[in-house]
């Protein structure tokens, strides 16, 4: 028998899946955008650009901060026609992806949870002890 | 029947080692290429840069025009740098660093006794810097249809300002020369 939930346990609940979704979305940008694809930041050039610099770049440095270590350095620049540049930097486009990207996981997740209720339901039909249509 | 779940997860995970391997560069620009693309396009000059620049100082002094010695424009930076006569205490004159639009440091400038600032300043409305992108066009035109503005100094003397532009491309450097109106006087090879 299912016990009845509780305010708090539903906060929690809920917090905890947030908790989760703001993690998984935080790995996942590390991975794709500061790993793979920096330059998935260029996506978010409509949010930061001003009309008269709409062309992005994601410039990088790299430097030797030690023999045999090079570090890497990305930032967003908006570019004008006539080569005027605007620096947006990486931290925020890095924020505006990582809740594109929990966006994207709640969908996926949502896809197949609902997919998974749909098919459980399909199951259902036909089982003993639950209604039947009467034939014609 | 043999699981073909091995072999999707195999296929998974070389899939993310190649992706990590070639990967973190994947629609980036190096430095290099980025100032290549600055210079391709001209340089980066704009109207807004010294006024924008003007605009913070007169903003900071509280007025609205202002008397300056010199003018120097570094569009790569964004910075300028002007030597701007105080208009409280007329015998002072400062050098104003602006960069973006923000003014970062004020430094007082050492004057010899013979310097004689009603001469050697102007205001600053009396000269078109609203005509820098037009006097940027004529000058690469003059000059070299692939070369770019590195820097423009504005410098006043006897009552009037003279704008130069120093110009690059592969091949040659330039200086370009207009008047306070913004007017092409002459470009001449270096």
């Amino acid at each position: 028998m299912n016990r009845p939930t509780t305010p708090r346990g539903a906060c929690l609940g809920v917090g905890a899946l947030v908790g989760i979704l703001l993690f998984s979305a935080s790995m996942l940008t590390c991975i794709v955008t500061i790993g793979i694809w920096p330059g998935e930041a260029k996506l978010t050039a409509p949010l930061f650009c001003p009309d008269d610099k709409p062309d992005p770049y994601v410039v990088v440095d790299s430097y030797s901060r030690a023999p045999g270590e090079t570090s890497y350095n990305f930032s967003l620049y908006c570019m004008g026609s006539r080569g005027e540049v605007e620096e947006v930097g990486f931290l925020w486009p890095c924020v505006v992806l990582t809740a594109a990207h929990g966006a994207l996981i709640l969908v996926i997740v949502g896809f197949f949870v609902v997919r998974g209720r749909l098919r459980r339901a399909r199951r259902a039909v036909g089982e003993p002890g639950q209604p039947v249509s009467p034939l014609p | 029947m043999r699981s073909r779940l091995p072999w999707r997860a195999s296929r998974a995970v070389l899939a993310c080692g190649v992706a990590l391997v070639v990967g973190g560069c994947v629609g980036t620009i190096d430095r290099e290429d980025f100032n290549r693309t600055i210079q391709q396009r001209g340089g980066g000059v704009t109207p807004e840069l010294p006024q924008n620049a003007v605009d913070a100082i007169a903003d900071r002094l509280g007025v609205e025009d202002f008397a300056f010695r010199s003018l120097t424009i570094n569009p790569p930076n964004e910075l300028v740098v002007v030597d701007v006569r105080d208009p409280v205490t007329p015998v002072n004159l400062d050098t104003y660093t602006v960069r973006r639009g923000t003014v970062e440091r004020v430094v007082p400038v050492r004057l010899s006794a013979e310097v004689d600032l009603d001469a050697e300043t102007i205001l600053v409305s009396t000269v078109a810097f609203d005509r820098l992108d037009e006097m940027a066009d004529a000058a690469i035109a003059e000059f070299d249809r692939d070369g770019y503005v590195t820097s423009i100094s504005a410098t006043a003397l006897d009552e009037t300002a003279t704008i130069s532009m120093s110009l690059e491309s592969d091949r040659a450097s330039a200086t370009a020369r207009f008047t306070a109106a913004g007017d092409l006087i002459e470009v001449v090879r270096s």
